[in-house]
């Protein structure tokens, strides 16, 4: 039993982390998306709106910061397929609990299923019957 | 789903998509706002589909093979189980 609650564990740690470095790439795009709206505005207010200065440097500085979102979109994607995977083993090892007391069922509230849609519908994504169903 | 991080993401960057757009529209020499604008919305929608694919088709298929050790059918009874 020991073994597999110190798995849980770790599972649980490792997705809080990925939570965290979700969070943090989020923060930080939006942070430089930001700095770029100022110095865009600051640009114009320079050359003047919609000057020739200000759309040599929007032309410039807008690829940049749709390219950053892009690749964060990208490492976006693979932290989610990251923290689903967790999610998924956190509920084998709740199967695994109700294999050894199955009389414990009706105190589970979180799947106990690995089905990848299970997991997303215990936060709320898609079906709540397939939630309940577990 | 559009609630998600990644489709806020993508909601963004195709604003800016949308932005870089309209002011090639502009450097283009169009004149008046109304083309300018139609570029800045083309741009917008035109991103929004590319990476709203990309996030949808790299979601199911990460979802598709994902691998099941327990699937919904070999849960136990109890009941909370739909009948």
């Amino acid at each position: 039993m020991q073994f597999m609650t110190t798995e849980h564990f770790t599972l649980q740690t490792a997705r809080a982390v990925v939570n965290a470095e979700i969070s943090a790439r989020l923060q930080l795009y939006m942070t430089t998306l930001s700095s770029s709206i100022i110095a865009l505005a600051l640009v114009a207010q320079v050359s003047g709106v919609l000057g020739r200065a200000f759309e040599a440097f929007a032309l410039v500085l807008l690829p940049v910061v749709y390219f950053l979102g892009v690749v964060t979109l990208a490492r976006l994607l693979q932290a989610s397929a990251e923290w689903r995977t967790y999610g998924q083993g956190m509920n084998r090892i709740r199967h695994w609990y109700l294999e050894v007391a199955p009389e414990m069922q009706p105190y589970f509230v979180l799947p106990a299923t690995d089905d990848p849609w299970a997991s997303l519908a215990a936060i709320g994504v898609g079906s709540r019957r397939v939630w309940r169903g577990c | 789903m559009l609630t998600t991080a990644p489709w806020i993401l993508v909601v963004v960057t195709s604003v800016l998509a949308g932005v870089a757009a309209g002011l090639l529209a502009r450097l283009a020499g169009a004149s008046g706002p109304l083309v300018p604008a139609l570029a800045g919305a083309a741009g917008f929608v035109v991103s929004l589909v590319v990476l709203g694919a990309y996030e949808q088709r790299k979601f199911s298929h990460e979802m598709e093979t994902a691998p099941v050790a327990f699937a919904l059918t070999d849960e136990p009874t109890g009941p909370d189980r739909p009948t």
